[in-house]
């Protein structure tokens, strides 16, 4: 079905300028024989499955569904248009019976197609690489975001330790506390973004060790943090 | 009255946009299947002869009428409609100036969607696979050099080279 092809290029591709070229150029389909209802049938039953806070692909799906839908409204309001000549002439009027008039076939045309040629061999193999430099540029665009996002103060910490420190500050604080939990926010020094990074792994470790439980009730809530069965 | 067999086959070729099976022609005529292939034949020799700029194929796919390679070249901007889709084309390329090239490179170059365009590549033996650990080893076939009209790969990379000039060439045949 070419509307969830459309729906699973548009997710993992960076932007819908990319998307609508691959729809066009790439694939061959006619913009105008997309089924908009399929394709928004198809992208609500993607957005519920994905259940993630990421408002980029919904974004990009929604700017080419208005583009497709403008496309076909241009096309519907140029019929109507055309169909609207002046002076146009009523047949009911003019007293012909329209069934003598043999009916006229327009004889058909063969759309052409050709074997691609070497020339359209290189040049795609000088694209591929194209795109390939892009996509090199933008992963290390990416990684440098990251990087700039998470300064490491030129050391390097060792995950070990990090899990380490966080099961004893789990044990510290739940030593104390009668109902023998707390939040993974009150295990946080800061609630930041930094924070969170160098502290979900561990935490998700710990949890898949077993030496401590990890539970979150709702979607986005605070994560419930017990000891688990396992010590040590 | 003259049998319509033969010119009946001749057109359905001529109008398809897509290569039509000896079974899809026999439904088209009415003709038995010996009788379908006579009449392939002689459209085929009829072509085959130096004063047409077209002529009779047997793809995977069926029968097509198509462009002679020699004369392909001077009149492909008449139409913009080629048999391979821009996509198809690129791993095509790649297939056929770095290859042997594994299926999983080719795959971080064009992303998730090679993969399908693999197998209709496959599908039209213009390139063969081949189990390589765990992905797959991709070559260019005999049929992709005659799709080109080329005798060797080394035609074509000469003819690379010629286009692009010696330093994007080197650059891009560099290994990686």
């Amino acid at each position: 079905m070419k509307e969830q092809e459309i729906l699973d290029f548009a997710s993992t591709e960076p932007n819908w300028e990319e998307t609508l070229d691959w729809i066009i150029s790439e694939e061959g389909i006619d913009p105008w024989d997309i089924d908009l209802i399929e394709l928004s049938n198809a992208f609500s039953k993607f957005v519920s499955k994905w259940q993630k806070f990421n408002f980029t692909v919904p974004a990009r799906i929604v700017i080419i569904m208005a583009i497709l839908l403008r496309i076909k409204v241009e096309l519907l309001m140029w019929e109507e248009r055309d169909q609207k000549k002046p002076n146009e002439v009523d047949i009911q009027e003019l007293d012909i019976d329209v069934s003598d008039i043999p009916q006229l076939d327009a004889p058909k045309k063969r759309k052409p197609v050709r074997k691609a040629t070497a020339e359209e061999l290189i040049e795609a193999f000088r694209k591929a690489f194209e795109t390939q430099e892009r996509r090199e540029k933008r992963k290390s665009r990416k990684e440098r975001r990251v990087r700039e996002a998470m300064p490491i103060d030129g050391q390097t910490e060792d995950i070990e330790e990090r899990i380490e420190r966080l099961y004893r500050r789990v044990d510290g604080i739940l030593e104390n506390m009668k109902e023998g939990k707390t939040t993974f926010s009150d295990l946080l020094p800061e609630w930041n973004r930094v924070e969170i990074i160098k502290n979900f792994s561990p935490l998700l470790s710990l949890n898949q060790d077993g030496r401590i439980v990890a539970e979150q009730e709702e979607c986005f809530d605070d994560i419930l943090v017990k000891m688990g069965d396992i010590d040590g | 009255m003259a049998d319509k067999t033969e010119p009946l086959i001749e057109s359905a070729l001529f109008i398809s946009s897509s290569p039509l099976s000896v079974r899809r022609l026999k439904g088209l005529t009415n003709a038995e299947r010996e009788e379908v292939k006579k009449s392939l034949e002689s459209i085929r020799k009829k072509f085959s002869d130096g004063s047409h700029g077209i002529e009779l194929c047997e793809t995977t796919e069926g029968y097509e009428l198509r462009v002679k390679p020699e004369y392909l070249e001077e009149v492909s901007h008449l139409t913009p409609y080629s048999d391979l889709s821009r996509g198809q084309l690129k791993v095509l390329a790649l297939v056929a100036f770095k290859g042997p090239i594994r299926q999983s490179d080719i795959a971080k170059i064009i992303g998730n969607r090679a993969y399908s365009y693999i197998k209709d590549l496959e599908k039209r033996e213009l390139i063969r696979t081949e189990k390589h650990k765990r992905t797959k080893k991709l070559e260019i076939t005999n049929n992709f050099k005659s799709y080109f009209g080329i005798e060797e790969r080394q035609d074509l990379e000469e003819k690379l080279e010629e286009t692009l000039g010696g330093n994007i060439f080197d650059r891009l045949m560099e290994d990686g």
